[in-house]
This record gives C-alpha cells, structure tokens and sequence, in this order.
C-alpha cells in the first residue's frame, strides 16, 4: 500500500512536538486544511495551515484545483484569434484587460497600428474593466470580514458596467471582444452617454462605500497592521499592482512603461501611505483599489473626451493571422498586476507558444511570508485583500 | 485613556454613519428583477444561443474551422449537375447539399467568433436563454433539415455522377489517345490539339469539385479568405471528400495522360 | 390566565402543558417571522427584494417552506462524530433559551413562573447555551467546529460578566429581581409628566447601561459583529458546519429565540416591559402582550440592522472590547447608578 501522505505534493509539515500544559493534558499545533471548498478562499485556493490555538504558525498555498491547461490549449488553436476567448477565462473577472494585453502582445509581434478610435474604446472599456474587477475585490473583501452589504453594493455597481460591455460585445463576463488589430463591434451609439453617466452616478458610490465600510473602526481594527508586507519583501516576490502599490511602491505600467495610449492621460499612481496602520497592511491595499477606481473615472472622462467619433474598428484586423517568426514579451496593467505575454511564433498560423505571466499567480506566493502570526481571521483578510482570481493563478 | 475615548467615538460615529446609509437604502427602490414574470429588455447584440439559418447555408465550414472549442459539426455532399440547390438570401449560389450542421450548445463558449466570418450571415447569435435541458445531449441543436432519404439520394446521386464523369473522361482520354496517336501516325506536328482537349477535359472534372469552395469564400471576403474558403473545400473530410478526391485523380490522371501524349507525339514527330 | 385557562379546561396537568406551551407557540411563531423579517430586512438594506414568490404576498410562507425543507432532509451524522453528544447538542441549545422564557412577563396576565429571581434564572439558564456549542463544536469531530466552539466558551464566559453587571445596576434602582415586579413599577408616568417612567428615563447612566446591556446581549446572542462562533467567511459556519437538516434548524431558532429573549429582557428593564408608551391608552393584559412583543421585535429588528451593516470584530479584538471597555465601563456605570440612587 503506498502511503497517500508521501505522495503529495508540497513540503511536509512537520508539527512542534507536544507541549505539557502542566494539568496532564498535552497541546499540540494542528493543521487545518483552509479550502477548496472554503468560502472565503475565492475560489478554490487550499490552504494548510498549521495553527496554534488560532495563530498561524505556518501557511502553504495548494494551488491547481482549477487548471484547464491555457498554454497547451493555445498551442493546439490554428488560429491566433482563437486564443483570445481562452484568454478571456484566465482573469475571468478582468476579461477586457486580458484581452487587451495579447492584442497589444499580437499587435507588435505582427506590427499593427491600430487607429485611435479603436485605442479609445479599449482604453474606456479596459478601464470600465479596472473599476469593475476592484468592486468586486472590494466587495468581496468586506464579505470576508463580515460585513455583507457593502459587497451587494459593489455589485450593483458593478451589474451596470456589465450592461455597458453587454451593450458594446453582448457577453457580460467573457467578452472577446477586443481583437487582434481592433475590437469585435464597434460601440452602440449611446455608448457614451451611457459611459458618462456612469461615472456620474458612480462618484458619490465611492463616499458611500467609504463611509460604510472604509472608514468603519471595525473594519480599520480588521485590517489595518494586519499582514504587512514590506516594500523590499513585495519587490522581491515580485508582486505587482495595487497589492505592490499598497506597500508604498509607485509602480504602475500604465506610467512607467506606457502601452496602448496611456501616455496621454493625466492619473494618479495610488500608493498606500499606512494612514490606519502600516504601510503594506490590508487596509492600505484595500484603499488602494478603491481610490484607483477614481482614478480610473478620470481616465475615462479624458478618454471620452478626446474620442474621436470616426473610424473603423475593424480596419486593422488582419484577414489572415499569420505573424512572422519570432517572440515578444509584452506586459501590460491588470487590476491584479502585471499581465504579460511571451509569445512564440514560427511562422504559422498556430502559436507556437503562447505563456502568460499572471499577476494573481505571483502575488499568491508572497502569502507564506505575510501571514505568519496572523490569525485564522487575519489569514481570511490577507487572502482577500492580495485579491487572487484563482482562475489566473492555475490557468 | 484619550485614545480609548477618541475610539469609542469613533466606532459609535463610524457605526451610526454605516447604519444611517443602511437605513436610507432600507427605503430606495430594489435593483432587482424580479426574473420570470418581468424581464429585462436586452441589447441587441446579446450572444445566448446560436442559431443557423439553414436555407442561407452553404456549407463552407468558415464557423467550424474558427470555433475555439469545436462544437459545430459540419458535413456537406456535393450537389450533382441535375440538382439546382437555389441561391441564399445573400445572392450566392448554393453548391453544397448540407446533410448535418449540429452545434453543441454545451460546449459552446458564447465567443461569436463563428458569427463574423459567415459570408452569408446564416449563423447567428439569438435572444433566446431558456433552454436548459436534463440530458448533456439535449443541448446537441441539429439545424440541418435535411430527411436520412435525403441524405441518401444525394450521395447516390453524386456517386453516379461521380462514376458516369469518370467513364466519359476515360472514354475521352481513350479517344484523345487514340487521336494522337492517330496524329503520330499521321506525322503532323500538331502539338496544340491533344493539349487543349486534355484542358477541356480537366475543367470539366476538377471544376465542380472546386465551386464551391470558391463560392463560399471569393464574395464574401478578401483574396486571403478566399483562400481559406478554397482550401477548407478541398480539405473537408466527410460525405463528399472521397467523391472529390477520386474527381480530382481522374482529373490529375487525364491531365498527365495528356502530357505524355504530347511528349510521345513530339518525340515522334522529331 | 391560570385561572382563566383553569375555567374551561378540564384537569390540573392540561391546564399545565397548555400554560407551559404559550411560550414555544410565541417562539415558534416568532421565528416563523423573524426569519423572514430578516430576509426581508436584509433585502431591502441591500437594495433586493428578498422571497417574493412562496406564499404569493412578499413571500410570507418562505421559512414553513424553509422548515418543511429541513424536516425532508436527511440526517447526517459524520461517521467519526460523537453520536450522542452530535446528536443532543441542539436539543439542548433550544432548551436553553426555551427554559429562559419562563420568567419573562408577557403581559399582566401572563408570566410563565413568577420566581423571585427571574433575572437571576434567566442568567443562569441561558449560559446553558455555550454549553451545548460546545457539545456541538467538540462532537462534530471538525477542526473548524472545534475552532467555533473555542471561539464560544470564550466569548459567553466574558460577556456574562458586563450582562450581569449592567443588570445589577438595574436591579440597584428596582430592588427586586422579579420581572413582573420590575416591569410594574414601571407603569405610569412620572418623569416630567408625559415620558413613560420606563427604567431607561430613569437616569442618564440608564441609557449607557442599556448601550452596554445591549451590546453584551448582542455577543450573547452571537449576532455580527460579534458572530464569531459562526462567522460563515472564516470557519465555514463555526459549531455548525457538520449539522444539517433539522438539527441545523434548531440551532437556528435558538439564534433567533436567543434574539427575542435578550431583547424581552432589554424591554423589560429598560422600556417598561408591557406597558403602554401612552400610559393608561391601550392598556390592558392583550395590549400589554402586544406592546411586549412589539418592545422586543423593534429592538430584534436594530439587532438584524447591526447585522447588515458592519463587519466582524476578530476574537482578540472581541476580548478586548469586553475586559478592556466593557466590564470597566459596566462597574463603573454600576457605581454611578448606585450613587445616583442614593442621592435623589
């Protein structure tokens, strides 16, 4: 018989050896599985964690539970924009910005200028996309510590930046709607008014939620100091987005190695400054995603402004995707992080390789080194606020 | 003891503000939709079900080939002279009978990426989202209306056809040959005659079997689709295949016959 | 209402059961409710609608649908569970809080035993509760139940103290510790002429030890914030993930049973327990049974209102919320309550 412990995967946990609590009774550490079926794991994440009493004395991440194989999957399209809908369902609740860096990624592997109308329309949506994914890591984060409306608030929001993408691309969660060269559709004809209104009703959301939930001393005594994560450790985890913003980073793509047209926006980099706590605690994090959704309203207001009403969105798409051999490795800024795309291509019309660097799957990692002597509490808001997509992490 | 105090007045501040907002959304209306008695009005380019106008089809597989997930399921056999199939909504000429075009809506990923390259626009994504079933095969939607009788007259049909083209083309090699040899005999340096009947021959075998591919692609899109179109025809693996490839044999076989012929005859004549 | 009952009814015993019973009936019916207020509650905070459909008006009949449900459904017992204890845990919860209710004065007519320690026993009762958390959490054999029940012990052992305390400082100004007693002399009104002379009227510190009373009563009753036994997104549902069914259904109406006592008891030492807000209008042993209910049900109903509003303390912080703010705060409301009492 083999014995089912040897094979598994992971470091063997070896546990303190038995305390003598002194009325003849022993204590000991106990491991505690935290998921798949957790819910507050967002998704299928499994957690081992060793406990003392409620302290966390050590934390293994086990992921794989949702791995659907994106990179052989990919290989095996004979087409280029056969991949984008593969694409679609690795972030699945950042579709738009998936998307948008393998078109980007495509774009200049094959040297395709796309025209402004159709940089707009991605700039909008992959920001529609940016506020929407934050609603939900907001919301759900708040669901993680209790606090259950604030999350449905989110949703509502939400549910109406759904309604402009299904309006524009006729999905609401997996779009595939920005192609290789330009965009499936162009937009409805209210496209904009139905975006400008949005940003004007969403504005007094924001105090709302920050009134609700942000600024709660409940919330505050949750999350702030919990889970610190220092700006060296972040950096050499390589952690990225607003969980590296958090820790007081300034390191956003959109401005520091600005793709598509994000060069003529004026937005701020949001970093977390420890006004509750320290720098790199949950609240910082969590505050970050929610001053970057405003963020995200002035990118859209620019780029509604400046749109220009002409143009084909279709007039770059390539008939035939055939790129020339050779790679690239384009990153772009997801709500999560740093998405890039290392695509190998010889000369076919199949990719030769297509990898993704997906944000949620690195910033998982540093979990180990943050949450040690947190609590069973604390480990629930640690996990919530690096904001994982598990669909990322396994791909 | 300051700070004990400034943060009991902080929770109570910070709860009263959170139960103040609570209690005004206790009172603004409800978002929700109250689904199977009302419903909300969709946009017009909601991707539900995939739906296949079957009369407008011409079985140039352009949607197989660019589903990501290989749910539609095509098969095609090649109409015979006699028939004359109509053309779709679109104007273009039907050449293809389409004895199976099956989409499993199951595997289906929404992605649409099957709409955009139809040239004749006959598959489309519909309002409809009520279609769940109890049986995985259930979601299996035949849209092809064509009876098994059907089905079977046409592939009979095409192998007569099939097989009468092949004889008549051996009789008109057998008679070309006997022609130039004739010609050899006759010693005259005729080079041009046997070629142009060999050519006459070949278009007349190979060039059904190449319609339709052309059809389906040279209207719809640019010179490269076009060129997908042509070659999905003469890749497409079912019903029709053999008869094509044995079309394009006889074809290739009159062609060579032809040349050497010619050969012989120069070789002869020199 | 002995008497009254004892006129038509034929034997001793019967008179008994059926006196003994009103309570269950209140609660059930109560439950009945509250489980769907609170659906209603919450969907309404949360912009939705909450049930609709089942029972056709605002789906009245959702929790007998919810319960007909928990009735049907198999009763799963974890194969390394401890059978017995798993399977008396919720028995023994609801007995708890259904014991507790005897002392409670529904109306004038109406109080299940008129002891002289009501407050005393409903104290002692209810502590009865952790008690069978603790069975639920230990014999679930479940790590995360485990947690729950640790969780538990500890939470109603520290909150006992400023519940206890903060009632103490009531009986200082009533004297007595029967509920009956407390809630008639409440009757009246005497302060500046039209205010009811309900306790909370009676000083200024009345009012922060009903605020303490009341967020005590909230840990006790384990509702959010302070719902860590259960805390659905940390330990999956704390001493009752492995229960289903009807034995889950019981620990759930010993939540909202919970709820009710605590908030009858709250209106009963604070709020003139079944007197009317209008002095002599609409008084009388049905409206005191109204006005009783209605106490408890307005105060069941900010408990559901905290609920969809904030976030969960963490356990440490829980503690330190009871010894650290609390219990000094409670024995110091205590003293002045005291001292007040000797002065006017």
């Amino acid at each position: 018989m083999t014995n089912v412990k040897e094979n598994r995967p992971g470091p063997e946990v070896t546990l303190s050896p038995p305390v003598d609590a002194g009325n003849g009774l022993k204590t000991q550490e106990m491991v505690i599985s935290m998921g798949p079926q957790h819910p507050s794991t967002h998704g299928v994440l499994r957690m081992e964690l060793t406990l003392n009493g409620e302290i966390v004395t050590r934390a293994i991440p086990h992921i794989g539970y949702l791995h659907r194989c994106f990179e052989k999957h990919s290989e095996a399209m004979n087409d280029y924009a056969k991949v984008i809908p593969y694409v679609d369902r690795m972030d699945y609740v950042a579709a738009m910005n998936n998307e948008l860096g393998y078109a980007i990624a495509m774009e200049r592997l094959m040297d395709i200028r796309v025209n402004d109308r159709v940089e707009y329309i991605r700039v909008i949506m992959s920001e529609l996309q940016r506020i929407a994914s934050h609603l939900l890591a907001v919301g759900t984060f708040g669901l993680d510590i209790g606090a259950f409306t604030p999350f449905l608030y989110c949703f509502i929001e939400r549910e109406k930046i759904l309604d402009i993408f299904e309006k524009a691309s006729g999905a609401r969660l997996l779009y595939n709607y920005i192609w290789i060269g330009g965009l499936m559709n162009d937009v409805p004809a209210d496209f904009k008014t139905d975006t400008a209104a949005f940003v004007k009703s969403f504005r007094p959301k924001i105090k709302e939620l920050n009134d609700l939930l942000s600024h709660n001393k409940i919330f505050i005594d949750r999350t702030a100091n919990v889970g610190v994560l220092p700006e060296k450790v972040a950096i050499n985890y390589g952690v990225s987005g607003p969980s590296l913003r958090g820790s007081g980073v300034e390191w956003d793509l959109r401005k520091d190695d600005p793709y598509s047209i994000y060069d003529r926006f004026e937005f701020d980099v949001i970093v977390g400054q420890g006004e509750m706590g320290t720098v790199g605690d949950c609240w910082d994090r969590y505050i970050v995603r929610v001053w970057e959704m405003e963020e995200s309203l002035k990118i859209i207001e620019q780029a509604l402004d400046q749109m220009p009403d002409e143009g084909d969105v279709q007039e770059a798409v390539p008939k035939k995707i055939r790129p020339p051999a050779g790679e690239i490795y384009c990153r772009t800024e997801t709500p999560r992080g740093e998405l890039g795309y290392y695509i190998i291509s010889d000369k076919s019309t199949t990719p030769f390789r297509v990898k993704a660097r997906a944000p949620s799957f690195v910033n998982l990692s540093v979990l180990p080194a943050i949450s040690i002597g947190a609590m069973v509490a604390d480990m629930v808001a640690i996990i919530g606020s690096i904001d994982i997509v598990l669909g990322e992490v396994d791909r | 003891m300051v700070k004990a105090l400034s943060d009991t007045y902080l929770t109570f501040k910070t709860i009263f503000t959170g139960m103040g907002i609570t209690f005004r959304h206790l009172f603004t209306k409800s978002v929700t939709v109250q689904y199977p008695v009302q419903r909300d009005v969709l946009p017009e380019r909601v991707r539900l079900k995939l739906h296949v106008n079957i009369d407008d089809c011409i079985g140039c597989r352009l949607c197989e080939r660019a589903c990501p997930v290989e749910c539609i399921d095509i098969g095609t056999i090649k109409s015979t002279d006699d028939v004359d199939l109509g053309e779709t909504s679109t104007g273009h000429k039907k050449k293809l009978w389409v004895d199976k075009f099956d989409i499993d809506m199951a595997k289906c990923c929404y992605c649409e990426l099957c709409v955009h390259p139809c040239p004749t626009d006959c598959i489309t994504m519909v309002e409809e989202y009520e279609y769940s079933v109890y049986d995985r095969n259930d979601l299996i939607f035949p849209f092809s209306d064509m009876t098994p009788e059907q089905i079977e007259e046409a592939n009979r049909k095409l192998e007569e056809e099939a097989e009468a083209k092949s004889r008549k083309k051996e009789e008109a090699m057998l008679a070309k040959k006997k022609k130039a040899e004739a010609q050899a005999a006759g010693g005259e340096a005729d080079g041009d005659k046997p070629k142009d009947a060999a050519s006459g021959g070949s278009t007349e075998a190979g060039g059904s079997a190449e319609t339709g591919g052309e059809e389906a692609g040279g209207e719809g899109a640019g010179t490269e689709k076009s060129g997908t179109g042509k070659s999905d025809a003469e890749a497409s693996g079912d019903g029709d295949a053999d008869a094509e490839k044995a079309a394009r044999r006889a074809e290739r076989e009159a062609r060579r016959a032809a040349r050497r012929a010619e050969r012989e005859a120069k070789k002869k004549s020199e | 209402m002995q008497q009254f009952l004892e006129s038509f009814l034929p034997a001793g015993p019967v008179v008994v059961f059926v006196f003994s019973i009103i309570p269950l009936m209140i609660i059930l019916i109560y439950a009945l409710f509250a489980i769907w207020l609170e659906r209603k509650v919450a969907g309404h905070i949360q912009d939705r609608l909450g049930p609709m459909q089942t029972g056709g008006w605002h789906g009245w009949a959702q929790t007998l649908a919810d319960l007909l449900k928990m009735i049907q459904k198999e009763d799963i017992v974890p194969a390394k569970a401890d059978r017995f204890l798993f399977k008396m845990a919720p028995f023994i919860a609801f007995a708890a809080s259904y014991a507790a209710f005897v002392a409670i004065p529904f109306s004038s007519g109406y109080i299940g035993s008129m002891i002289d320690i009501g407050v005393f026993y409903i104290v002692a009762i209810t502590s009865l509760l952790s008690v069978s958390i603790i069975m639920a959490g230990w014999a679930s054999n479940n790590k995360w139940s485990l947690l729950g029940a640790m969780r538990t012990a500890a939470q109603t052992v520290s909150y006992e103290v400023p519940t206890v305390v903060t009632i103490l400082s009531v009986i200082i100004v009533t004297g007595t510790l029967n509920l009956m007693e407390v809630t008639e002399m409440q009757t009246g009104n005497a302060f500046l002429g039209f205010l009811p002379s309900w306790l909370i009227f009676h000083s200024p510190f009345m009012v922060i030890a009903f605020v303490l009373f009341f967020i005590a009563s909230l840990a006790e009753a384990h509702r959010v914030p302070f719902d860590l036994p259960e805390s659905e997104s940390e330990l999956v549902g704390g001493y009752q993930t492995e229960y289903s069914g009807m034995r889950w259904g019981l620990f759930m109406l010993t939540e909202y049973a919970d709820m009710l006592l605590l908030s009858l008891v709250g209106a009963t030492l604070f709020f003139g327990g079944w007197n009317s807000p209008f002095g002599s209008f609409m008084d009388g042993p049905v409206w005191g049974a109204f006005w009783m209910l209605f106490k408890g049900m307005v105060l069941v109903f900010v408990m559901m209102w905290l609920r969809w509003t904030l976030p969960r303390l963490r356990v440490d912080q829980l503690m330190n919320l009871c010894w650290k703010y609390l219990i000094p705060l409670s024995f110091v409301n205590l003293v002045l309550i005291a001292l007040w009492e000797m002065i006017f």
